[in-house]
């Protein structure tokens, strides 16, 4: 039984709804606080639908994020706990996936145009006070708005769980990524903050990442 | 200075609540909870109680929790564990020491340090310490460094970071014939947060081991550790070490617990507003105090930041030993306030230590066993309770100049 919060969900809609690029919100479902899923008609690419990540998705998952995404971007976006430590097989994915599913602390979103991901955000709470936000979309759907899309769901989700503040950690050179983080209301804190890669298979501080904050009222 | 007058009247208030409970040298809680705290643990129980979750294997708290404190501190690795002496342990039985192998640690210090080398068969080697900053002296270490030293095993006493800088050149330049550069193991149990040259305790050196204990500047509920080190590959041994040894080695149960990594979490995020907390009651009682000529009060090194876990005044060498002690008597009987010496030499203080490590003598530490002292200190110290500490402190040296 999905429980759905009548004002959340008006909440989610309207939000969305002024967006340049969406026509419509046809659906939104909540349960406990988490966005199961939005439906929406987008101006320019038709019908999406953003859906809560299962393990089913894995195939389609490990499709986005090693074909869907370029090297760069995959660089700038190595997501704890699913692609990072990296992974080899959409079976290994699907076992990151079972494997935190039952974590209640982080929500995963894909987003759909008809079964293909073109895109993903994400939200962790790891650290009760310093909750994180991330995305990225699909090479080819980029520069459609759909980044702006994707961190407005994430601060929606922000607002249900009742988040003050969202960080996000950016590579300097991202700066494509420090725009739309701008435009979404974040602001640089001034600190750099280690960035953990993996080379050789060893854990590496690969880089200093610059942290962005957003206070919401 | 508080002015006499001033004195008298704190003094004529009477101690402040709790009144009826000694106030420790070492505060039983070092830092402190709020309601996030609560509530993770209660998650945490919460999400553990059901046949098919339980609280544990791999938890991912824990996981979570060494990660961020892994990034916190800006190193590779974090292992959690269940106690930063558990922690020593496992650092010293990675060096795989052979009879006769030496490591040099300060003997001013807690014996766990020294009682994880004796534990691996190992010799421990004293050396001395700075007195300003009570951290091993660097060239006092260099001098006892022989053919058989494996490793130097700094303490950051107090909150204050030991020169890393420093041993670790000295390691470079003294490798062990076989194993090549000394290894430098910090015990950071005190110093959790603290700041070298710009750069977190626990970034530096083979492995860094913290305590979560009560006492300490973050607590796991009463117990708990972490190493941190750049390591891959000793990374892996201390985490099968945790575990039973892994497939391939010896091993116990040296595991933190969900429960404690949630609380962790938390107090990782807090834990540099409790440290400033007490950085700034430390300020404020370097204040009130300075210009008390029977007292030094702590040192704080330019480029580094001391967390002041505990607030080590030297008293005049003249007031050294037994004027020292009548000041300790004078504030525990008459005033209700423990002061703790953090620490004498262990060999003088721990006969177990110096029946197995022998008694060296050391001038400086032996010196500075006779003048320490250190009067509680907390993050949550009200201005009442502050001045009260300092007026005790201060009535008890005109108290013994006065003949008692």
């Amino acid at each position: 039984m999905i429980k759905t919060n009548n004002t959340d969900a008006e909440n989610i809609r309207s939000a969305l709804a002024r967006l340049p690029g969406v026509a419509t919100v046809n659906d939104v479902r909540i349960k406990d606080r988490i966005i199961e899923s939005i439906s929406l008609e987008n101006k320019s690419l038709g019908r999406l639908v953003l859906q809560r990540l299962n393990v089913e998705d894995s195939p389609a998952l490990f499709d986005f994020y090693f074909r869907g995404l370029s090297e760069q971007s995959r660089n700038f976006w190595p997501p704890y706990p699913l692609f990072n430590p990296p992974i080899k097989s959409a079976e290994e994915l699907a076992t990151r996936i079972r494997d935190w599913q039952r974590e209640d602390d982080w929500t995963f979103l894909n987003l759909l145009k008809e079964k293909q991901i073109i895109g993903a955000c994400l939200l962790k709470r790891y650290q009760p006070q310093r909750p994180v936000s991330g995305l990225a979309v699909r090479e080819e759907f980029q520069k459609r708005g759909l980044g702006f899309l994707l961190q407005t769901i994430i601060n929606e989700q922000a607002h249900l769980l009742g988040l003050k503040k969202l960080y996000a950690t950016l590579a300097q050179e991202n700066i494509a990524s420090r725009r739309l983080h701008e435009k979404c209301g974040f602001k640089q804190t001034g600190r750099l903050v280690p960035h953990f890669g993996y080379q050789d298979g060893n854990k590496v501080v690969d880089r200093q990442e610059i942290e962005m904050v957003q206070e919401f009222n | 200075m508080i002015k006499p007058q001033i004195r008298k009247d704190i003094l004529a208030r009477g101690k402040p609540e709790p009144k009826n409970v000694p106030w420790w040298g070492e505060p039983n809680l070092g830092g402190w909870y709020t309601e996030a705290e609560i509530d993770a643990a209660v998650r945490a129980i919460r999400k553990s109680n059901d046949w098919s979750t339980g609280f544990g294997p791999n938890a991912k708290e824990i996981e979570k929790f060494e990660n961020a404190f892994a990034a916190y501190c800006g190193t590779r690795y974090a292992i959690a564990i269940n106690s930063c002496g558990t922690g020593l342990d496992m650092a010293i039985r990675c060096l795989d020491l052979a009879p006769g192998d030496e490591v040099i640690s300060p003997a001013v210090n807690y014996k766990a340090a020294h009682l994880a080398i004796v534990g691996q068969g190992g010799k421990v080697v004293f050396c001395d310490i700075d007195s300003r900053t009570l951290n091993l002296d660097p060239e006092d270490v260099e001098k006892r460094i022989t053919r058989h030293t494996r490793a130097i095993f700094p303490v950051h006493m107090n909150g204050l970071p030991a020169p890393m800088d420093e041993l670790l050149d000295i390691a470079g330049r003294h490798p062990h014939p076989r194993y090549g550069p000394l290894k430098v193991i910090g015990d950071a149990a005190r110093a959790c947060g603290a700041t070298y040259k710009g750069a977190k305790v626990g970034s530096q050196g083979w492995l860094t081991a913290f305590s979560f204990y009560s006492s300490k500047l973050m607590t796991t509920l009463g117990e708990g550790g972490m190493i941190t080190t750049n390591d891959p590959a000793v990374a892996e041994r201390l985490r099968n070490i945790r575990q039973f040894g892994g497939e391939d080695e010896w091993g116990s149960n040296y595991k933190m617990t969900k429960v404690q990594a949630a609380v962790g979490l938390v107090q990782l995020n807090r834990l540099d507003e409790m440290n400033r907390r007490r950085r700034e009651a430390a300020q404020r009682r370097c204040k009130i105090l300075s210009g008390t000529a029977e007292l030094i009060l702590p040192y704080e090194p330019p480029n580094c930041e001391h967390l002041y876990y505990v607030y080590s005044i030297l008293v005049q060498p003249d007031w050294a030993g037994e004027k020292r002690d009548k000041i300790i008597a004078i504030m525990s009987e008459k005033f209700g306030i423990v002061c703790s010496i953090s620490n004498p030499p262990t060999y003088l203080r721990w006969p177990y230590i110096a029946e197995k490590c022998g008694v060296p003598r050391l001038a400086v530490s032996d010196d500075v066993g006779r003048r320490l002292l250190c009067p509680p200190l907390h993050p949550l110290l009200t201005e009442e309770q502050e001045l009260y500490i300092c007026a005790s402190l201060l009535e008890a040296i005109d108290m013994i100049k006065a003949g008692a």
